[in-house]
Formats: C-alpha cells, sequence, structure tokens
C-alpha cells in the first residue's frame, strides 16, 4: 500500500495558463480517492503528473514519502485507465489484458489466470479473442478497467473509467469497484466529472476548478458544508439556488421575501449589506414537512418536471440587476450554469418535492425552508460564510 | 451491403481498357520475341527456351548481384527512412524543416544525384582527400573502380537518395501509432525498446509492407544511378539485371535474349512483392 503527496505542484503545457496551479494534497495508503471538477480543470492532468507521463513545471511528487518527481511510469509501478481508453488495436483483449502483466515477468500461468479472473468479474470473458476493433465503447471501457485491474501495482489511476457505460452497467461495475477496493486495498485516484459518482465512491473527494484546488473532504462534508460557492454549485444535483439577499436585524431580505430566522443562523454580515444565499432544492419543502420553525415562501409553479419518486417545481422570483454576474462569477462552472434565467429580472429557482404533492405549471405553492438549511456565501469570490 | 450494381465498372473500365492497349499488349507481343533469336536486323527465328538455358548458364553472377544490391538497398533505405521518421515524428523543434531536406535528394534527378557522387567518391575526390587529411589515407581507394566497394558505393548513393522518401511513408504510418498507446505501454512498465517493439512496430506494418515492396520493385529494376556511376564496371562487376538487359538488347543488339531476361525479371518482381505482402501482411484484423 502506498501514499501519495503533491507539493504546490504547478503544471503549465507550454508557457499557457497553469493546466494544475499550486496544488499540494495527501493521500493516504489505501484511500479511494476522487477528483471532480468540470471539463478541462486539469483532472486528467493531475492525473498524468501521478503517473509520471508529465513533469511538473514546479513542485514534488511524492510516493511513500519519497520524491517521484523524476522517476519515469515504469519505475512509479502504478496502473492508469486512459479517459479514451489507450486500447492496444493490433492485440487481442486477452492480450491487452495480460500486456502489462507479461511486461513485468508475471510467469504465464499466473498471468493467464488473473486475466480470466478479470475478464470474469467485468463480464469479458466471451471476448477475449476478440480484437478491439470489433468492439462496443463500452466494451472498450471494460478492457481498459480489466488491464489496470489485472496488474498489482502500488495505485490505481482511473480516469473518467465508467462515462461510456449505459447507466445500469455503470451502477453494477460501481459497486465492483467498491468491493474490489476493498479486497485489494490499493490506493486508487478516480476521476469524474459526475458528482454522483464523487458523492458514492470515494472515501474523500477533491474538487477542482480551473486548475486550482478548492475542497478537499468526505463526500457530505462536501455537500453539507461547501467551502465556498463553487463547490455548492458542483456537488449535488439539481444543483443549488442562489440568490443575492440583503440582511436585516432579524433575518434576510430574500428576492422580496421576508425570512425571520432565529439568531444562529442569521448571515454574519452588518444588516443592511448583501449576502449570496445558497439553497439546495431538495430544502424547499412542503410547509408540513419542513419543521415549525421553518420559514415560509408563497411562490407560483412556472415549470413542472417529473422525476419519478419526486418532481422539480422551478418558480420565478425577481433579481437585482446585476445579481446573475454576481453568481456565476462565485460558481462559474461551465457545464453547470446556476440556474436558467427567464426574461429580465426574474431567475428560476429549483425546489425538490415529493410527487405526489399536486401541482400544475401556474399554481400558488406554499414552500418553506429551515433556517439551517440556508447557506451563507461572500457576493464577492464566493467564500463560505459560517453563519452568525 | 447493399450491391453496388453498374457504376463501379464505368470507373474501371476505360482506365483498365487503356493499360490493356498501350502496356499490356506490346508487352506480350515483345515476350514473344524472347523465344527467338532476332537481332533487330534480319527476320527473328524461333529457338525456343535457348535463351533462357543461356542465361542460366552465363547470367546467374548478374542475378546475384542483382539480388546482393536490392539486399543492401532494401535493408538500408527502409531502415534509414524508418530512422528518420522516428526521429522527426514529434520531439524536434526544428523538424518541420529537417522533413523537408531529407526530402530534397529524392526530387533531384537520379543522374545529377549519381553525378554528384562519382565526383564525391572519385579517386582524387573529397572523400578520399578528407581521409588523407585525418590521416586515413591508407583506406582511400578507387571506391567505384573494384567490384566489392563500388555494389556497396550504388548501394549507399541510393539509400542516400531514397531515405527521405522512405521517411515519408513511415511518417505517414506513425499518424497511427497513437501517442497515448505508447503512454499506456510505459505505464504497464514496458521500455522504449519494448515499446518500440510491442506497439509502435505492430503498427507500421502497413508502411512497412509498402516501404519494403516499393523499394524492392525499384531495387530490381534499377538502371540509371548503375549506368551513371559505374556503367556496370568494373568489367560487369555492378551489373544488375537492368543494365544487363540494356546492355544486352541495345549494345550487343541480341533482341530476342534481352526480351527472355526481361521477362525473367518481371516474373521475378511480382514474386518478390508477393511473397513479400503474404509475409509481411500478415493476419487481418
Ligand atoms: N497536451 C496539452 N497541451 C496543452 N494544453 C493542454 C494539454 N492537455 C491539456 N491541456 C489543457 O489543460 C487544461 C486541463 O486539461 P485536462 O485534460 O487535465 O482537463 P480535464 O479536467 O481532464 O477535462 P475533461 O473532464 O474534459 O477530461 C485544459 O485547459 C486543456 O486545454
Ligand atoms: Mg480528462
Amino acid at each position: 500500500m502506498t501514499s501519495i503527496g503533491l507539493d504546490h505542484v504547478v503544471m503549465r503545457y507550454d508557457g499557457t495558463q497553469a493546466a494544475v496551479d499550486d496544488v499540494s494534497l495527501e493521500i493516504e495508503e489505501g484511500e479511494f480517492f476522487v477528483l471532480v471538477g468540470p471539463s478541462g480543470c486539469g483532472k486528467s492532468t493531475l492525473l498524468r503528473l501521478l503517473a509520471g507521463l508529465e513533469r511538473p513545471s514546479s513542485g514534488t511528487v511524492r510516493m511513500d514519502g519519497s520524491d517521484v518527481t523524476e522517476l519515469t511510469p515504469r519505475l512509479r509501478d502504478v496502473a492508469m485507465v486512459f479517459q479514451n481508453y489507450a486500447i492496444y488495436p493490433h492485440m487481442t483483449v486477452g492480450g491487452n489484458l495480460g500486456y502489462g502483466l507479461k511486461v513485468r515477468g508475471v510467469p504465464k500461468r499466473e498471468a493467464a489466470a488473473r486475466v480470466r479472473e478479470v475478464a470474469d468479474l467485468l463480464g469479458l470473458g466471451d471476448l477475449l479473442k476478440r480484437r478491439p476493433t470489433t468492439l462496443s465503447g463500452g466494451q472498450l471501457q471494460r478492457v481498459a478497467m480489466g488491464r489496470a485491474i489485472a496488474r498489482r501495482p502500488r495505485a490505481y489511476l482511473m480516469d473518467e473509467p465508467l462515462s461510456n457505460l449505459d447507466a445500469k452497467l455503470r451502477v453494477s461495475m460501481r459497486a465492483e469497484l467498491e468491493q474490489l477496493h476493498r479486497r485489494l486495498g490499493v490506493t486508487t485516484v478516480y476521476v469524474t466529472h459526475d458528482q454522483v459518482e464523487a458523492m458514492t465512491l470515494g472515501s474523500r473527494a477533491a474538487v477542482l476548478r480551473a486548475g486550482e484546488l478548492q475542497q478537499v473532504a468526505a463526500p457530505q462534508e462536501l455537500y453539507a458544508r461547501p467551502a465556498n460557492a463553487f463547490v455548492a454549485a458542483f456537488i449535488g444535483s439539481p444543483p443549488m439556488n442562489f440568490a443575492l439577499a440583503t440582511a436585516r436585524e432579524d433575518g434576510l431580505d430574500l428576492a422580496g421575501f421576508d425570512l425571520r430566522l432565529p439568531a444562529e443562523h442569521r448571515p454574519p454580515v452588518a444588516a443592511g449589506e448583501r449576502v449570496l444565499v445558497g439553497i439546495r432544492p431538495e430544502e424547499l419543502r412542503a410547509p408540513q414537512a419542513a419543521g415549525k420553525d421553518a420559514c415560509a415562501l408563497r411562490v407560483t409553479c412556472a415549470v413542472r418536471q417529473n422525476l419519478g419518486a419526486d418532481q422539480l417545481l422551478f418558480f420565478p422570483v425577481p433579481q437585482l440587476p446585476y445579481e446573475a454576474a454576481v453568481i456565476a462569477r462565485a460558481t462559474f462552472a461551465e457545464d453547470r450554469p446556476a440556474g436558467p434565467a427567464v426574461g429580465s429580472g426574474e431567475r428560476l429557482l429549483c425546489a425538490r418535492v415529493p410527487a405526489d404533492v399536486s401541482v400544475e405549471p401556474g399554481d400558488t405553492v406554499d414552500l418553506a425552508v429551515r433556517p439551517g438549511a440556508l447557506h451563507y456565501f461572500a457576493p464577492d469570490g464566493g467564500a463560505r460564510l459560517p453563519s452568525a | 451491403m447493399k450491391r453496388p450494381g453498374a457504376v463501379p465498372w464505368l470507373f474501371v473500365v476505360p482506365a483498365a481498357a487503356l493499360t490493356l492497349l498501350i502496356l499490356l499488349v506490346p508487352s506480350l507481343v515483345g515476350a514473344a520475341y524472347a523465344f527467338t533469336d532476332w537481332d533487330g536486323l534480319t527476320s527473328p527465328s524461333w529457338v525456343g527456351l535457348a535463351n533462357f538455358t543461356e542465361f542460366f548458364d552465363d547470367g546467374s553472377h548478374v542475378v546475384g548481384q542483382t539480388l546482393i544490391l536490392a539486399g543492401l538497398y532494401v535493408v538500408g533505405v527502409n531502415a534509414a527512412g524508418l530512422g528518420l521518421a522516428l526521429g522527426l515524428a514529434h520531439t524536434l523543434r526544428t523538424r518541420h524543416v529537417l522533413r523537408a531536406l531529407f526530402l530534397v535528394p529524392a526530387v533531384v534527378s537520379p543522374l545529377v544525384v549519381a553525378y554528384i557522387w562519382t565526383f564525391i567518391l572519385d579517386v582524387d575526390g573529397p572523400l578520399n582527400e578528407i581521409l588523407e587529411a585525418v590521416g586515413l589515407g591508407s583506406s582511400a581507394q578507387p571506391w567505384l573502380g573494384q567490384r566489392n566497394t563500388a555494389l556497396a558505393a550504388v548501394a549507399i548513393v541510393m539509400v542516400w537518395q531514397f531515405a527521405g522518401y522512405h521517411m515519408l511513408i513511415y511518417l505517414a504510418g506513425l499518424q497511427g501509432v497513437q501517442r497515448e498507446l505508447l503512454e499506456a505501454a510505459e505505464v504497464d512498465g514496458a521500455g522504449p525498446w519494448r515499446r518500440f517493439a510491442d506497439i509502435t512496430l505492430p503498427l507500421l506494418r502497413p508502411a512497412l509492407v509498402i516501404g519494403t515492396v516499393l523499394s524492392t520493385i525499384s531495387a530490381f529494376l534499377l538502371f540509371d544511378q548503375v549506368m551513371a556511376l559505374t556503367g556496370g564496371g568494373p568489367s560487369g562487376g555492378t551489373d544488375t539485371l537492368g543494365t544487363y538487359v540494356y546492355e544486352q538488347t541495345f549494345v550487343n543488339g541480341r533482341y530476342g535474349y534481352g526480351s527472355a531476361v526481361a521477362l525473367l525479371l518481371v516474373g521475378g518482381v511480382c514474386l518478390a512483392a508477393l511473397v513479400q505482402m503474404r509475409l509481411l501482411r500478415g493476419r487481418r484484423s
């Protein structure tokens, strides 16, 4: 088992903007560590730095406490699942799975047994003799995964290894991965842009944005206490609602709603100042489900989306002239806009309520939010503000 | 799959007809002379296989020389081309300029190249002068004037001229070797040599087939360079099938005999190309 460390690692391709910007991290022995962030934030680059495929522009990479920054991938002895598979096209599936074993001199009998075992685990048993050109995308991805799993390296580095599987297979592969990790206990760094995977898989996750580390914490902590508005917007689905509010002596003025809050849940800013408020859609509930000190909001439903067990209700609230820009700056994540805006001066917020609450577009709905469920962020920069 | 219908024939027929008319028919007519003693003046008379038996008795040294030259050239030009391509595929910043530079000799007329090299390799030429200047005067020699160095010299000149051309073939082939495959092999534990042997080389197989077949054909048909460098000398020591056919046919006026040798040459080239394609293509995926 191997621990991995990064100290002030910066990676600049051709002197352009840093793809990884001053990242320091400690990944413990045997940990299942998830790297998550939007497209282009530097996840693959970070993984390549760990594998030794890139040399950092500055900073050091450690494995088990010793500096491996200058070591080639071969000497680091890690296994990697590449984002676009990198399957050897001229070898059979079996040849691909066994290549790392062959190169590293594992005896033939043992190698064959391990290839067999991995193939059965990943449902590739019938494909061992096939050529990669005859496989589907999902099958290729499983071969890529199998090639790594067949080895017993110091660490697994996986770059979005499940992204091309159908939903059902993905769920079962996730379970297989967890079991495998429990059984082998090999340190694993797992890259994904899927926040469901980030929530379910790892013991800890790191959120990246434009090459910079935003927060490293257990998934539940990321969800419950996001370090800033970006993490808050990125973790959770549908994403957190944001609105610019004005603090008052006894609570908040939030987009025209008058929220009276007990002292311990008031925003930590002086009355009259602005604060960015975040509310998760699942915290906007029917009044009877929200508890007795909840704040009531009466809204008009504009759009309804049924998810089966739950439904999403979108409702417009008035918006300050510069609100969209403030929220975008604080939560900017290319593939997850902070919330759809309708017309000028209004934005849509989202509530997630049980499907049995009967609502039609145009209906007036009573919602409520627990004072403890309000997240406060600085309007400039989006850093988390602990409630007063 | 949909059946192609008549359209492909529209494209094939004109080209096929032209080939048949101006290439195949005259060739076949010419081939008939191989069985005669035609000297270009008197009317030919049938001699059966006499031309062929004569060639097997007298011409075998030419076959040997052609094979040696072809062997040296095919191995040399493909190794050089592959080496240049590997060197200029990614890393060097000046690679685009260098690629163009290495290609220049291939677009110069073989005759011009040959005259440049006859000058360089002359007994009193720059090569020997340099050897003397650095104190290796004892290894200075008439490079083109003795059989064994002359054959090697012709091969080297040919390799020098066409290495750039083969570099192009291998550069195109290397486009199919994605960098990530090499990276995956590196992470899997393969060193540089292993990566080349296990990943690069197998993926270059189509390019290797093309490079080998093309260079074999041109080595077998080799004519201008030998003619310009050595004229087949010294005393026939660098004669190849190409120059031999020319001498016998047009210098000695033995049209029948020349046709017979040329016919064997065409057969040999076809056979060699077929065998190579078979060997190198391997299983088709
Ligand atoms: N070889 C390269 N040369 C130059 N820039 C690069 C190179 N590879 C990546 N980049 C840049 O570095 C940044 C991070 O890229 P990276 O591939 O690490 O993102 P990612 O988080 O893996 O994204 P995705 O989720 O889309 O895979 C991007 O802005 C990208 O354009
Ligand atoms: Mg990536």
